[in-house]
């Protein structure tokens, strides 16, 4: 139950950090796919049913607050959650090369099934050519932030541990 | 019974991609209705979003009103919104002054126009083409309904309410959007077209002849209110670029006035243009 808060949560202020990055500028705005990040992110660490469970209801939740049918956002993030639970099972992406290929190739496959359902099926025409730059700025800014992170996380708590007690003396 | 389906973790998958094909399906052609199940969401999401919002705003807001003087603030801000109030109505009010001049009916519609604009916050853009639309909190609690006119701090045109409208949240749909249409008119030679969405951030002025010659780059565009949504004379945008010889009307681009990065507030007018004119 936590994980789904947790992860319902992330989504959440993806959403918001991706509306406040609009407003001071349209290409990172179109060249961050945050959503996507978070979906990729839990299913990498709960597995595809979950991976594919969270995609389908970020995208419902993107179709609903854009112009677009249900299942143009819904369809490819499904299909990106369960690959992304799928393949990080069966394939080593601790490192950050093989991380930033993993997300790297997720990304670009999602952009493709988005872009050719917009096209072919919804007909609704693509605008932005932050689009083209999306998987490589989005893979390699999103996994940045995570290596840092695990790096940084657990040293951060040590150290936190260790100023607790030298407070006490 | 084939190897997939013994594994729950693709049937998991497809009944996930089967749903959403199906609520997909059900969806298309576009252009009709919206279901019951877009509505639906919609009206749960836009709430959701728009808490979200005015918790991510509040929280941003402390921060200010610890940096600012509070007062000179909560008042700048009421300046602001009865600026905006102002500049719709004088727009609305010259356009009728200038065909209602002398009439009995005037005073009546423009104590109409007084109390019918509904200035909005905009909570989203959409994320699939940010020309499209936009989701602003207000709704059809405060009257919203589709077709109504939206406008930008300085009364030009953004666009106009469409479905789905929620309880406290309405969708706007943008005049840069593919699917938008308004009869609109050149300013200074009067000649007059459709203005069209190109899908990416201008659009385009339609049926006007190959042989016109008294069009130029820089006239502005306004509304002619012969669709019956829009009042006449809103101010849309100018014309960016003129190309001819590309068959029997010209191709023309309109860079509209509004901005949506600087679209924070909108106004909505909630008298028709029907009603009025």
């Amino acid at each position: 139950m936590r994980v789904f808060l947790r992860a319902g949560l992330a989504v959440g202020i993806a959403l918001l950090l991706s509306w406040q990055i609009s407003r001071s500028s349209v290409f990172l705005w179109q060249a961050l796919n945050l959503t996507s990040l978070v979906v990729i992110y839990f299913a990498r660490k709960e597995g595809e049913i979950f991976g594919a469970c969270l995609g389908a209801l970020t995208g419902v939740v993107l179709d609903s607050i854009s112009a677009g049918i249900i299942g143009g956002f819904g369809i490819p993030k499904t299909l990106l959650g369960f690959a992304a639970g799928y393949t990080a099972k069966r394939v080593d992406v601790s490192s950050f090369f093989s991380s930033l290929f993993f997300y790297f190739t997720l990304l670009s496959s999602e952009l493709i099934v988005w872009s050719l359902l917009q096209k072919f099926v919804l007909k609704i025409p693509l605008s932005g050519k932050a689009l083209l730059y999306q998987p490589f700025i989005t893979a390699f800014l999103g996994v940045s932030f995570l290596w840092v992170a695990e790096k940084l996380g657990p040293r951060l708590v040590i150290w936190t541990k260790k100023k607790k007690k030298g407070g006490r003396f | 019974m084939p190897l997939f389906f013994k594994k729950k973790n693709f049937i998991v998958l497809f009944s996930l991609l089967g749903l959403q094909f199906l609520a997909l399906s059900l969806q298309l052609p576009q252009g009709k209705e919206r279901s019951f199940l877009e509505n639906l969401v919609f009206e749960v999401i836009s709430n959701v979003e728009s808490g979200l919002t005015f918790v991510f705003q509040g929280a941003g807001e402390l921060w200010h009103d610890y940096l600012d003087l509070r007062q000179a603030r909560e008042e700048n801000e009421k300046l602001r919104k009865e600026n905006i109030t102002l500049t719709q109505q004088n727009l609305l009010l010259k356009e009728l002054l200038a065909r209602l001049e002398k009439s009995a009916t005037a005073r009546k519609i423009l104590q109409e126009i007084n109390r019918d604009i509904v200035i909005a916050q905009v909570i989203g853009l959409d994320p699939a083409n940010f020309f499209r639309t936009l989701v602003i909190n207000r709704g059809r609690a405060q009257g919203l309904k589709p077709n109504m006119v939206v406008l930008n701090e300085r009364g030009q045109l953004v666009g106009r309410v469409i479905k789905p409208v929620s309880w406290l949240a309405a969708t706007v749909q943008l005049v840069t959007d593919s699917s938008f249409a308004a009869s609109v008119r050149t300013e200074k030679k009067n000649l007059v077209g459709i203005l069209a969405g190109n899908g990416h951030g201008r659009c385009f002025l339609k049926y006007i002849l190959e042989t016109e010659k008294d069009i130029e780059v820089g006239e502005e565009i306004v509304t002619t209110g012969y669709d019956g949504i829009y009042f006449p004379g809103i101010p849309v945008g100018r014309i960016s670029a003129i190309y001819s010889g590309q068959g029997l009307f010209k191709r023309i681009l309109v860079q509209p006035y509004f901005s949506f990065r600087q679209l924070e507030v909108v106004a909505v007018v909630k008298t028709s243009s029907k009603e009025i004119f």
